[in-house]
């Protein structure tokens, strides 16, 4: 069942969260109602193209409703005829998380769900955006500097694992290229693998953001001889552990914010690394 | 019409522009990481030391560049490049070393060398024996084939005071 208006595909989702949610989980509806803290009160009566409520569910020999006006289904789920399970179709119209923050901080946007992340602080800046093409996956660019001195410009992919209003478990694939123009100058391929946590609630989310990033840095050596020069090739790897514990904070459905703690560990383990922080603005659309 | 959306979609200029600083950009950041030159020296020449006996002992040999490549005003005389060592060597003695020369970090060749004689590896420990040193220029460089001639006169003597 595919929803085009955006208002009718808001009303489904909110209808059936407020009760098909509950009897799905084998909740009371009340006891329910008190964990969806965004969602709007449920309105009087389905939209046309809403499942129908229980009775018509249970009973196939019962001649189909007319159109719907159902005040309280809530008061008729419960009971010793309790309905069958919701379908599957009618589960993802659920939306209970549908914030720009949860999105970018945590992954896993909705289809046409998108947003732009700006992180700055120290050392790392990072400019993110991400637009969703399925439930739970999106396309990714990123750009991130050190300092202004070191560059990775990545293509990912972002797929959530996990998507429960309580709970964000999402991974990322990236590929990109660095570029770190210094005393130390670093250029090659770069990759990334990254796991993103995180805990939504109703004014804030702790999150957590675990990545690994490895680089392949091409070198060539010429070596000028009597005899005529000769040219050899050499690939050193360097490996950037990451991680980035932070709090999120929702100013509206489209915009968040966030406050985190950051260790980019370049060139583990021949390195040392300091700490960093940084502070980030989130904005979006298509929610 | 279709001329029309033909010519829509030749390239203009601008964007002829664009793609030749996108791919001026992109070979300035090249994708090496690092480009090492290097020049192969084979330096060959006799080292003699200015006492009229024969002393013996490990002889250290170190290459600098005359002039290393610091940024501006951070260039500087002398920049080791490698190091030998020649054990139970009786001076004077011929010396014959291959050398792979950064080309990329200085100008110029200097060889300097001093005489263990006591085998403890440090120049002119206190309490112990003089340990003669010397250094010398390779005019002739850069060759592939360079003759350089150390006389080891200055007792105790480390690159920084004989050069410049």
């Amino acid at each position: 069942m595919t929803f085009r208006m955006p208002v009718l595909r808001f009303l489904a989702a909110v209808c059936v969260s407020g009760w098909l949610l509950p009897a799905a989980w084998g909740l009371p509806s009340s006891q329910a109602a008190t964990g969806a803290q965004t969602e709007p009160p449920a309105p009087a009566s389905f939209p046309v193209s809403a499942p129908p409520p229980a009775p018509a569910l249970g009973d196939v020999a019962a001649p189909l409703p007319p159109p719907p006006v159902v005040d309280e289904p809530a008061v008729q789920a419960p009971g010793p005829a309790s309905p069958p399970p919701p379908l599957k179709a009618d589960l993802l119209l659920v939306r209970p998380v549908e914030r720009v923050l949860v999105d970018q901080l945590a992954g896993g946007p909705t289809r046409g769900a998108w947003g732009i992340s700006l992180q700055g602080g120290y050392p790392f800046f990072s400019l993110r955006a991400l637009v969703g093409v399925r439930h739970g996956l999106a396309p990714l660019v990123e750009v991130e500097t050190a300092l202004a001195r070191r560059f990775t410009t990545s293509l990912g992919l972002s797929l959530a694992w996990v998507r429960r209003p309580h709970l964000r478990l999402s991974g990322e694939v990236l590929l990109g290229w660095l570029l770190q123009e210094s005393e130390l100058p670093r250029r090659g391929p770069s990759g990334e693998l990254r796991l993103r946590l995180g805990i939504p609630t109703r004014w804030v989310m702790p999150y957590l953001v675990l990545g690994t990033r490895h680089a392949l840095l091409p070198s060539r050596t010429r070596i000028e001889r009597a005899s005529g020069i000769e040219t050899t090739w050499s690939v050193q790897h360097e490996w950037t552990p990451t991680a980035s514990l932070g709090l999120g904070i929702h100013i509206h459905r489209r915009v968040g914010l966030d406050l985190g703690a950051d260790y980019g560990w370049v060139d583990a383990p021949q390195s040392i690394a300091i700490p960093g922080f940084h502070i980030g603005l989130h904005v979006g659309g298509g929610r | 019409m279709i001329e029309y959306i033909y010519s829509s979609r030749r390239a203009s200029p601008r964007s002829i522009r664009i793609a030749g600083l996108v791919a001026a950009a992109a070979s300035a950041t090249g994708c090496i990481n690092d480009d090492i030159e290097l020049y192969e020296a084979r330096v060959r020449g006799r080292v003699a030391a200015a006492s009229p006996t024969a002393i013996t002992g490990t002889l250290h040999l170190q290459f600098h560049h005359q002039m290393s490549a610091g940024r501006g005003a951070l260039a500087h005389p002398l920049g080791e490049i490698d190091r030998r060592q020649v054990a139970a060597v009786t001076l004077p003695v011929d010396i014959d070393e291959t050398l792979l020369y950064p080309t990329q970090a200085g100008q110029g060749l200097i060889v300097y060398g001093w005489l263990d004689r006591d085998g403890d590896g440090i120049l002119c420990a206190p309490g112990q024996v003089d340990e003669p040193a010397g250094a010398g220029r390779a005019a002739d460089f850069p060759s592939h084939s360079l003759t350089v001639d150390l006389a080891l006169t200055q007792p105790c003597a480390g690159a920084e005071r004989l050069y410049p």
